[in-house]
Formats: C-alpha cells, sequence, structure tokens
C-alpha cells in the first residue's frame, strides 16, 4: 500500500493530479469505491429481478445495531467488524429462515425486520455514541471517505473476487432460480441454496460497504444503478454493463467530487445523489426515444 | 380409426418403469391432497391426467417431478432419469430485459446452434431475439417447451400445455408432442385441463380426483360425431373422447361411494 501512496504523492508533485490525492484516507476511499461500485451493481441487477430492494435497505439498517454491539463489547470504534458482519449475517439468514417457515408476505416480513432493527440500532447507539464520539453516528449513518482503512480495502478485495468467482460459476443459473424456481428445482438446481447465498451476498456487500456509504444509502446504491439501467437495457448484458457502470461512476464521483469541490456532504448523500442523476438522466433519455417513435 | 398408435417395441431391459409410485399420498398443512396413488410410467409412454380442478393433478406432477416429498409411499425413478418440465405458466418480470435466446441459455444450456434447432423444431424460430416479454402466450408456451427439451429429457413433464390455445393451437400442440416422442423417445406426463379432450396419441389415461379413480387408454373422437360436426381439418386424428368407467362416486366432502350402495345421489357428483 505504501508504494501506491507513495506513487501517487509524486504525481501530485509533479502537477498532474490534483492535491487531494497526497492524503492516504481519500486513497483508500477511492479504492474502495472501486471495488464496492461494480460488486453493487452486479447484485443490484438481482435485487431488482427478485424484488428485494426492501431486504438490502434492512440489512443495511442492521448494521446500525451490529456497530453498538461491537462497540459494547469492546471492539476497535473504527472497525467493529466482527460483530458487524455476525449480526448483519444473522440478520439476513433468520429473515430468509422465517420466510420459508411463515405465511407473512415477504415484504411485511422485511417491514418487521426493518423497525426492529432500527429501533434497536437507534437506542443502542445513542448510548454508546455518548461513550465515544458523537460524530460517530453520523459516519455510520451517512457513511464516510475518512474512515476506510487498509483492512478494510483487503476486506473488500476478498469479498470481490468472491462474488466474481461465484457470480462466473452460478449467475446464469442465479437468474434461472430468480425468475422460475419450479423449473430449476425440476433441473436439481438447490434453489434454496441459491436464495441462502444471495442473501449472505447482500449483507456481505452492505458490510463491506457501509463504511463509506453509510448504514441508511448502501441499499440505495444496490437499488438505483440497476433500476436506472432496466430503463434503458434491451437484454440482459446491457442490463448488467450500464448497472456497474452506473453504481461504479457514482461511487467515484461521490467520494472525489465534494473532496475536490470542498462541499460539506457526506460520501453517502454525494453517491446515492449521482446514482438518482443517472436515474433522472435515464428517465430523461427513455422519454425522449419513446416520444420519438 | 385406431385411437393411438402401439407404444414402439422397445428391447426387454429398456423397459423398466422411468417412474414408479407407490401408495403415495400426499397431505399438505393437515390437508389431504392425494391418496393412495399408484402410477408407473414406461420408457417413451404418453400418460395424460385428467381431474376437476383441485383433483392434485399438480401436486401430483411435482411429487414426480421431485419438488414435493410424498407424505407416505414411495417415489421410485430410474438412475439415468433427466426431466424437462414445462410449467403451467411463468412469469418473467418486467424488470428483467431478456431475450428469448437468453432465456434458454439460463441455466446450462449454451449451445447456439442447438438452441436455434430445438427452437425450430417448436416451429417458433422467429422469436429467437426477441424479447420474452413481448411475444405472444402461444409463442411463449412453445419456447418452454423449447426449454424443456433443450435438457435432452428422457421424460417430458407438462402441466396443462393446451391450456389457453386455441383448438388449432391444441392441435397443433398434440402433433408436436406426438413427433417429440417418436423422434427423441422420451416419456411424456401430461395434465389436460378439460376432461374429456385428451391428446388422441395418449397411451394411458389416468383420471384423478385425489385418488386415481379410473385409468386406461383413450377412445377414439370419432365415436362422437358431434364434436365432429363442429370441426373441419382433420381434427379427428388428434383430438380423442376419453369415456370414463367409474365404479364410485363422491360425496359433496370427496369421499368415494361404491354405487351399488348408493345410486346417483345429487349430493355427490360424477365425472361424466
Amino acid at each position: 500500500m505504501t508504494s501506491i501512496y507513495l506513487l501517487f504523492g509524486e504525481w501530485v508533485a509533479q502537477g498532474w493530479l490534483p492535491q487531494m490525492f497526497a492524503y492516504e484516507f481519500l486513497l483508500n476511499a477511492l479504492f474502495a469505491s472501486m471495488m464496492i461500485g461494480p460488486l453493487l451493481g452486479i447484485l443490484g441487477t438481482l435485487v431488482v429481478v427478485k424484488r428485494l430492494a426492501f431486504l438490502s435497505e434492512a440489512v443495511g439498517h442492521s448494521v446500525l445495531t451490529g456497530v453498538s454491539i461491537g462497540i459494547l463489547i469492546g471492539e476497535p470504534v473504527e472497525s467493529p467488524l466482527i460483530s458487524l458482519l455476525s449480526f448483519s449475517m444473522l440478520f439476513a439468514l433468520l429473515l430468509q429462515w422465517i420466510k420459508g417457515r411463515s405465511t407473512i408476505p415477504y415484504d411485511a416480513l422485511i417491514g418487521v425486520f426493518l423497525s426492529f432493527a432500527l429501533a434497536m440500532g437507534a437506542a443502542l447507539l445513542l448510548y454508546v455514541a455518548k461513550k465515544v464520539n458523537v460524530h460517530l453516528i453520523e459516519q455510520i449513518m451517512f457513511g464516510s471517505i475518512l474512515v476506510a482503512s487498509a483492512n478494510d480495502l483487503i476486506m473488500l478485495l476478498i469479498i470481490c473476487l468472491t462474488v466474481a468467482i461465484l457470480g462466473y460459476r452460478y449467475g446464469n443459473e442465479a437468474y434461472l432460480v430468480a425468475i422460475a424456481p419450479e423449473v430449476a428445482r425440476s433441473q436439481r438446481v438447490n434453489t434454496r441454496a441459491h436464495d441462502y447465498g444471495f442473501v449472505i451476498m447482500v449483507a456481505l456487500i452492505t458490510v463491506a460497504s457501509v463504511k463509506i456509504i453509510g448504514a441508511v444509502l448502501v441499499g440505495a446504491l444496490l437499488l438505483v444503478p440497476a433500476a436506472s439501467a432496466r430503463l434503458i437495457a434491451n437484454n440482459l448484458k446491457q442490463l448488467l454493463i450500464l448497472s456497474v457502470f452506473f453504481a461504479s461512476t457514482a461511487a467515484i464521483s461521490g467520494v472525489l467530487i465534494p473532496m475536490y469541490a470542498q462541499w460539506p456532504l457526506s460520501a453517502g448523500s454525494a453517491i446515492t445523489l449521482f446514482a438518482c442523476a443517472w436515474f433522472l438522466l435515464c428517465l430523461i433519455y427513455r422519454q425522449l426515444i419513446s416520444s420519438k417513435t | 380409426m385406431p385411437a393411438h398408435n402401439p407404444v414402439p417395441e422397445i428391447s426387454a431391459p429398456m423397459t423398466a418403469p422411468i417412474v414408479q409410485l407407490h401408495d403415495v399420498s400426499l397431505s399438505i398443512k393437515g390437508q389431504s391432497l392425494l391418496n393412495h396413488i399408484n402410477m408407473t410410467l414406461e420408457p417413451a409412454q404418453i400418460l395424460t391426467v385428467i381431474g376437476p380442478n383441485g383433483a392434485g393433478k399438480s401436486s401430483l406432477l411435482k411429487i414426480v417431478l421431485g419438488l414435493y416429498k410424498p407424505t407416505r409411499g414411495k417415489r421410485q425413478i430410474s438412475k439415468r432419469l433427466r426431466i424437462g418440465y414445462m410449467p403451467q405458466r411463468l412469469q418473467v418480470d418486467d424488470s428483467l430485459p431478456l431475450t428469448v435466446k437468453r432465456f434458454l441459455s439460463l441455466g446450462g444450456n449454451k449451445n447456439n446452434t442447438e438452441i436455434e434447432k430445438t427452437l425450430s423444431d417448436v416451429n417458433a424460430s422467429h422469436t429467437l431475439s426477441r424479447s420474452i416479454q413481448h411475444i405472444s402466450g402461444g409463442e411463449f408456451q412453445r419456447v418452454l417447451l423449447a426449454r424443456a427439451l433443450l435438457r435432452n429429457p428422457s421424460l417430458l413433464v407438462l402441466d396443462e400445455p393446451a391450456q389457453g390455445v386455441d383448438l388449432h393451437g391444441q392441435q397443433e400442440l398434440y402433433r408436436l408432442l406426438a413427433d417429440i416422442r417418436d423422434e427423441r423417445q422420451c416419456a411424456i406426463l401430461m395434465v389436460s385441463h378439460d376432461l374429456h379432450f385428451v391428446m388422441a396419441r395418449t397411451d394411458q389415461v389416468m383420471c384423478l380426483n385425489q385418488h386415481v379413480c379410473c385409468s386406461g387408454t383413450a377412445d377414439a373422437v370419432a365415436n362422437h360425431p358431434e364434436y365432429l360436426a363442429l370441426f373441419d381439418q382433420g381434427i379427428e386424428k388428434d383430438f380423442a373422447v376419453y369415456t370414463h368407467h367409474h365404479d364410485h362416486h363422491h360425496t359433496i366432502h370427496g369421499d368415494v361411494v361404491k354405487d351399488d350402495i348408493e345410486p346417483h345421489s345429487h349430493a355427490g357428483h360424477n365425472h361424466d
């Protein structure tokens, strides 16, 4: 990592890059956003097809509780990763497990979980924030470019590679499971494993990107780019490429532009706003196309 | 005119049944759906399941497919069984832009020439690069059939394939299925939405109302000039009427009543 920082430092000194690239934290945030963008873009297409937008929102909110528990049991304030990972994972798995065993509509069930996660998180977070740092709440809820560490980058990279491998091997099957689960099962595809695997991936990615985007808005980047891509894509390939493109550009510009222009914005809201700008553009483009024909 | 062609001659070791249900019962959440079903499906045999709504036809298919586990009884399948399943309905969400070609390649079949060939086998080549949400119901059904065939199945399971298709469409479909059986030597198990019309080439018909009411071969449609008069174009080659021979009927609760005990009570029902 140090050599990369030095390299960028040199480029700044030569005047090729703006001053801000001399900061390690910015480079960390930049690399993180370069990994988060494509990840969320790819998974987002499945989230939209499976109608799980609400699920990713709920898992995002569960992070609030996870962080508080982590701090309470004495994990480091900046990265209570273990409790975060285990709580969000547990939360997502429990949700999926109950889904298979109850007659409540799935969105209502997610609603119950989401309310619980938010209420519990709010209650605990206020309590622990008094002990540590009030700005912590803002950071966790809306993200920050200040906090990504080299360890976070490594974790992100591992998650990226895992998703890439799984996506390459099972991606095709996953779409079949999403649109025709019974046909998939008749072909001896284990649809339950697919469902659980997907929920676990959503939880993993949520946790990995929560530092940059924040608990409240992490669901947005799973949803908005894929929804924007859907507006103008004509086939599956276009959908994937556009979704990844929108998510990546939103994530990267959300980190760089506010810093460069010195806007007092949190990274999460900037990224989400850029993603929404793509959505707006796609909407306008589609209107123009359809009014022509 | 023969009602059905005889099952092609198959050498002895091949004749082991590909699917057998032994005394299978199914209940879901305390509600009994199927009772004591015995069923045998031979290679390259066409079996049509008929029965009123709620008779458990789809549940029976799901047991054969392995989607449901029987509450009692046993499902035995041959080791090399490959199933191609064509569901009754499939709602492809609008949120997924998908061409027919891409749809057919989901879940394994990536060979383009094979996809194109199978699609032309079911007379749907023209849909290849169209969006799956923008083809007609009949076209979609043929695409679903192509999907099932791409599995190169030894058993084709079809859930009400003729539903929502007009009579000429049905005629075409039944011809297609007969050709598929003759060409590929795969067995076909299908549910028919109609109590009286079944595919003429079907080897066996099974009438289901939570239990097997009766089963046997289909009679020729020629016996029913009324229907013949309605349609021309040689429809009699593809349709047959199955006449029910029951020795019992059902009370309003579905209980079996032997006919000699209480003949023709109006509280019960009668399949004819």
